[in-house]
């Protein structure tokens, strides 16, 4: 019954929330780009809470796959020509699925803080091979400029600001609905119960391994599809997109958003990107505030905004606080 | 290569691997006693270097400055104990390492804030300032100092480790907390103790290391991607595989530079992998 309600009190929320994302374009240019790079960010971010929130896996090396989905795009459009959206789409795909089951292979191997160390090493390696064995082909620390926006076939072009983020959108829904499914399956279930206890699941007789391996080629899958629309969006991709501070970068803005709820990872590169873009114009020491803010969120706001939000929503609807 | 610059450039990589020891000495015990990765090691580095800077440049002594550089490093190493990590021992695991990722962007700004971004250089000491000459090349004595510091670091830490009452403490409380604390030992006094202990020898090692690193931001990041690489492959448990790992990290870093100056920074992580696909525990790691 409770539940019941609670869905349809949630109706006017999402149409609300529907209706703004579709409303972005309405605001000037600058606010366009910042909301098209969240939704990007809150893609990658997302594949990071699938890993960490839900399996319980916190790994330092999603940029590997931001950065091979970015540099895929960049390679084939601008050095090899290739124009079609869905051949580049599928050689991302092939890409990261590769590189995932390999390094993936072998992170598995070891758990917890060391797992965290060795996608870190592992994250820092391929920046180290794209940086100089495959100079030629990344131009290294120049990166790669000039990559031109998507042609989606049926005379759609993404070439304006606008366009662009629509397309941005309905790639992100499909993300997130995609998401919405995984964790809603008895696979998903099967991940946060190994997040929660992988003994006793492996006494109930379910290959962890595997289904561990799964979630990590998912999750790179979803890095690698934000890393692409960051090519796009971005026109230029560099060497940062491949390391590893971008990988923190994906664990802070999960932090902050609130580790394990759905809508974390948007709140997370919202307030992220926002915080960002604004203190940006007052001050260098960006990174010092951030850490200031993480710190924070470390020590006292474990559960994130999403936490926080939860917490606020059950206090106003009068419900019990207790037991949480 | 011809022989003696082939013997200076492993000289150089002894020195180098002596330096990482300073910082991965307490890296690998805090990891072993405390089960944390403490991220912000390379800033209390990077601070002890610039600290000591600072100190030489006020009061013209090297020594002093190498104090200062220490004395900054154990604070900071305080700090953190005390008022953060505290809050997050027991949880996942993570969160230690998140918090002290944070806290070292924290350091590295209020450094680019305090120091600028000029990377600064530091004499050695006039008494260390010259060279020998090693089969016909001149070899800075500096270096070879470094590397009479480092072992003696490791002779101290060894007697303190295997000799005094202190260090049996400390063992003990790697090998089982509960049981320690059962015996009256005050856990989280040793902990403090021993994160003052790693982080006095990152600053001293930031200082000491100044005059052949030199102090830059980022650095801290250089260094503890090495000394993380050092914990990895050496393994958690024995001062000894430490020193052993920190040394053929050393080597071959600065060997890879000179030999394949491209693949240098892959050299090491190549290593990391391979020895964790091998021996996952680490080539002196004991089996848990």
């Amino acid at each position: 019954m409770e539940k019941a309600a609670y869905r349809w009190k949630s109706i006017p929320v999402a149409m609300a929330g529907i209706a703004a994302v579709l409303m972005v374009p309405l605001l000037p240019d600058y606010a366009v780009t910042l909301a098209t790079s969240i939704i990007i960010y809150s893609i990658y971010v997302t594949s990071a809470n699938l890993l960490t929130g839900y399996t319980g896996l916190v790994s330092l090396g999603q940029a590997m796959f931001w950065g091979s989905g970015a540099y895929v795009v960049a390679i084939l459009t601008t050095r090899a020509h290739v124009t079609n959206l869905y051949l580049i789409a599928l050689i991302c795909l092939v890409t990261v699925v590769l590189l995932s089951a390999f390094f993936g292979a072998l992170a598995l191997r070891v758990k917890r803080l060391y797992f965290m160390i060795v996608t870190f090493a592992f994250g820092h390696v391929v920046w180290c091979i794209a940086m100089y064995p495959m100079q030629r082909i990344t131009f290294g620390y120049d990166g790669i400029k000039d990559i031109a926006r998507p042609y989606l076939g049926f005379s759609l072009s993404t070439a304006s600001g606008v366009s662009f983020y629509y397309f941005v959108v309905m790639v992100a829904a499909i993300c997130f609905f995609g998401m919405r499914l995984v964790i809603n399956s008895p696979f998903g279930h099967a991940l946060v119960g190994i997040r929660d206890n992988e003994h006793r699941m492996m006494a109930l007789g379910y290959n962890t391994y595997l289904y561990k391996y799964i979630s990590y080629m998912l999750s790179a899958v979803i890095a690698g599809t934000a890393g692409a629309l960051f090519a796009y969006f971005n026109g230029y991709v560099n060497p940062s997109e491949l390391h590893w501070l971008w990988s923190g970068d994906a664990l802070m803005m999960m932090f902050i958003g609130g580790v394990g709820t759905f809508w974390g990872p948007l709140w997370g590169a919202l307030a992220y990107t926002g915080l960002r873009y604004w203190l940006s114009s007052y001050t260098m020491y960006w990174f010092g505030i951030e850490g200031i803010i993480f710190i924070c969120v470390v020590l006292f706001f474990r559960g994130g905004i999403a936490g926080f939000v939860g917490n606020l929503r059950r206090r106003l609807s009068g419900g019990s606080t207790e037991g949480r | 290569m011809e022989l003696p610059v082939a013997i200076s450039q492993v000289l150089n990589g002894i020195a180098f691997g002596m330096l990482l020891f300073l910082l991965a000495a307490g890296l690998s015990l805090m990891f072993g006693l405390m089960g944390i990765v403490n991220l912000a090691h390379g800033a209390y580095f990077m601070v002890g270097g610039y600290v000591g800077f600072t100190t030489l440049e006020a009061t013209d002594s090297f020594l002093l400055a190498i104090a200062a550089g220490g004395a900054a490093g154990a604070f900071l190493g305080f700090l953190t104990e005390r008022f953060f990590m505290r809050r997050v021992y027991g949880l996942h695991g993570h969160e230690s390492i998140l918090l002290t990722f944070a806290l070292s962007l924290v350091l590295s700004d209020l450094s680019l804030f305090l120091w600028t971004g000029t990377p600064r250089w530091v004499q050695p000491p006039s008494f260390l300032d010259m060279s020998f000459t090693l089969l016909g090349n001149p070899y800075p004595a500096y270096r070879l100092a470094i590397i009479a510091i480092g072992t003696i670091v490791f002779v101290g830490l060894y007697w303190f480790q295997e000799r005094t009452l202190w260090g049996a403490t400390v063992r003990a409380g790697v090998d089982d907390k509960e049981m320690a604390t059962g015996l009256g030992i005050n856990i989280p006094l040793v902990f403090t103790m021993v994160f003052c202990l790693g982080a006095f020898l990152a600053g001293f090692g930031g200082f000491v290391g100044a005059p052949i690193l030199g102090l830059h931001i980022g650095l801290d990041i250089e260094v503890i991607m090495l000394a993380l690489a050092v914990v990895i492959v050496g393994g958690i448990g024995s001062l000894t595989g430490c020193l052993v790992t920190c040394l053929l990290v050393g080597l071959s870093d600065t060997l890879g530079k000179v030999l394949w100056p491209s693949y240098a920074s892959l050299t090491i992580y190549l290593v990391v992998v391979i020895v964790l696909l091998v021996k996952p525990e680490g080539l002196f790691g004991k089996r848990s």
